[in-house]
């Protein structure tokens, strides 16, 4: 499970000197953190695949802005969380950015516990997206490394088919089936039927 | 002051009107009646009259403001109305562009914040890195003069400085700002061409308004010029008589010319390409024209480098052949 401790802030901001200003004050309370000069010093030097989130500065003149950055980083299965800063405080922008999914969306000069509290929930949001990627892929890796009966099998039971009419269905006898069974639960590391049901709905096995 | 009188005026008049409203009604109350009996009755074109005597009221507000304007507008000289028109046009521009003074005043006050924020959380603590809030202090005194500096240049920009249209010849003023310039260019090791005509130029309009857009103009040709060889660090400079009534001023170096896509934005107040640029210089030069009822016009020269001109109108010298000879006077 990832924590605010393994995740990294990216700060994207032209200003060096409030680029550095935030850095220190997220530094000091206790995160990680990355700093950026634009959006093309981001796409060259950012290690994707890391936990964490963006706080991205609005307007960076001679370069991308950050909506146009936040709108290509969208794209991508592994963006993280962003965290708008502007300096006009434009109403209107701001709406535009929730919508377009960035998580929260502050004007400078913001107040620290302003800024720590979005930055901390941007992280968090980003854990649980982690986690719950995670556990799907694993599901999905399970379900790969099923036989084809096995596949058969759970699917045939999760449709709430009896050992009986499956075995007939395939053509063996009940016994074989329970052992199919026992072997696909084997497989997703679990011991009771109800959580086979509720892996093929997450899977989105008929 | 004006304003106090025109408000005296009006109560006085609706007491004096009132009175004639209610006045016959209170007369004619014969004593059976008690008073308010006789008011309820004839509610509906009191009422009527009552409006209208808000709407005549009004129109007389109305028609004193006016009168009152047209007389000052008539006493202002023909400069107090330029002035408020100067004023006007560099509101203007900086009215249009709050947003980008709020942003130039946010960036450094942004950082002052969570650098306090920053070396506060430091200082709570138990070994605490002097050395890092010192950094951090000396960074806060660096971006509160970064604000205060975008808080001067803005208000050097709404000043309401009152210009004095004189006389000149734009030539004398020009060759102060060479003196002016000439140790910065030396230090730069930036060579000045200048083109002076052998007359005079005379324009009427205010010298240091007008000194002070083609000093802009040539503090941005040297910053141009910056990290060139000095075989090219070459400024034109030139004042002259192209066509009868006309004066052109041109500043013209030897860079690397202006950024073809951001041509549109040069006159825009804050843009700059410049680490340290406040990006007033030409938004200021463009007011200072067109104050004079000139324009200005910005190209890349077709030999390299930027060329900066502006025309303005040039003064009408009785007995001065100031402008091309053979021209009659
Ligand atoms: N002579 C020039 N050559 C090339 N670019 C220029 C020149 N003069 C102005 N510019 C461009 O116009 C921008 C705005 O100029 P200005 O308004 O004077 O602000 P600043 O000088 O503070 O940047 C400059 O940052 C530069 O990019
Ligand atoms: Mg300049």
């Amino acid at each position: 499970m990832t924590t605010e401790m393994q995740a990294t802030v990216h700060v994207i901001d032209d200003d060096e000197s409030l680029r550095t200003a935030l850095a220190r004050l997220l530094g000091a309370a206790g995160l990680n953190v990355r700093t950026y000069s634009g959006a093309g010093d981001f796409l060259l030097n950012w290690q994707a695949g890391g936990a964490g989130c963006i706080l991205l500065d609005v307007d960076m003149p001679g370069g991308p802005s950050g909506p146009e950055l936040h709108n290509a980083l969208a794209q991508r299965d592994d963006a993280l969380p962003v965290v708008f800063l502007t300096g006009h405080g434009d109403i209107s922008m701001g709406v535009a950015a929730i919508k377009s999914g960035a998580v929260d969306f502050l004007t400078k000069p913001v107040e620290r516990e302003c800024l720590l509290a979005a930055v901390r929930a941007a992280i968090a949001q980003n854990c649980a997206d982690r986690e719950a990627q995670a556990k799907e892929r694993e599901l999905q890796a399970s379900y790969q490394s099923l036989s084809p009966r096995e596949k058969e099998v759970f699917v045939q039971v999760t449709a709430g088919r009896l050992n009986k009419q499956i075995a007939y269905d395939l053509g063996t006898c009940e016994r074989t089936i329970k052992a199919h069974r026992a072997k696909v639960m084997e497989k997703f590391h679990i011991h009771q039927f109800v959580d086979l049901i509720k892996i093929a709905t997450r899977l989105n096995i008929e | 002051m004006k304003q106090a009188r025109v408000n005296a005026i009006t109560p006085a008049a609706s007491v004096v009107l009132w009175f004639f409203i209610l006045g016959p009604s209170i007369a004619t109350a014969d004593g059976e009646a008690p008073l308010e009996g006789r008011f309820w009755p004839v509610e509906h074109w009191q009422a009527i009259v009552l409006i209208a005597m808000v709407v005549v009221q009004g129109l007389l507000i109305v028609a004193l403001l006016l009168k009152r304007r047209l007389c000052s507008e008539g006493r202002n000289t023909m400069a107090e109305g330029r002035v408020e028109l100067l004023h006007a046009s560099r509101l203007t521009v900086v009215g249009q562009l709050s947003a980008s003074i709020a942003h130039e005043i946010n960036q450094p006050l942004g950082a002052i914040l969570s650098n306090a924020d920053a070396a506060e959380l430091m200082l709570a603590k138990a070994d605490p890195d002097l050395d890092e809030v010192r950094l951090i202090l000396a960074d806060i005194r660096k971006d509160g003069l970064r604000a205060s500096e975008v808080v001067r240049q803005v208000r050097t920009l709404v000043q309401k400085r009152k210009p004095k249209f004189i006389e000149f010849d734009l030539q004398v003023v020009a060759r102060e700002i060479l003196q002016l310039v000439a140790p910065i260019a030396e230090s730069r090791g930036v060579t000045i061409l200048t083109e002076f005509s052998s007359e005079a130029v005379h324009v009427r309009g205010d010298p240091v308004l007008l000194r002070q857009a083609m000093l802009n103009l040539l503090l941005n040709a040297m910053d141009a010029l910056m990290d060139l060889p000095e075989s090219q660090a070459k400024i034109k400079f030139s004042a002259a008589l192209p066509q009868p009534g006309r004066v052109d001023v041109v500043v013209r170096d030897y860079g690397n010319g202006l950024p073809e896509l951001q041509r549109d934005n040069l006159f825009s107040a804050f843009f700059t390409t410049k680490e340290h640029g406040l990006g007033l210089g030409l938004p200021i030069v463009r007011s200072i024209v067109e104050f004079h009822g000139g324009r200005i016009h910005a190209e890349n020269h077709s030999d390299g480098g930027a060329l900066f001109r502006f025309t303005i109108p040039a003064a009408y010298v009785a007995g001065e052949a100031n402008h091309s000879a053979g021209e009659p006077v």
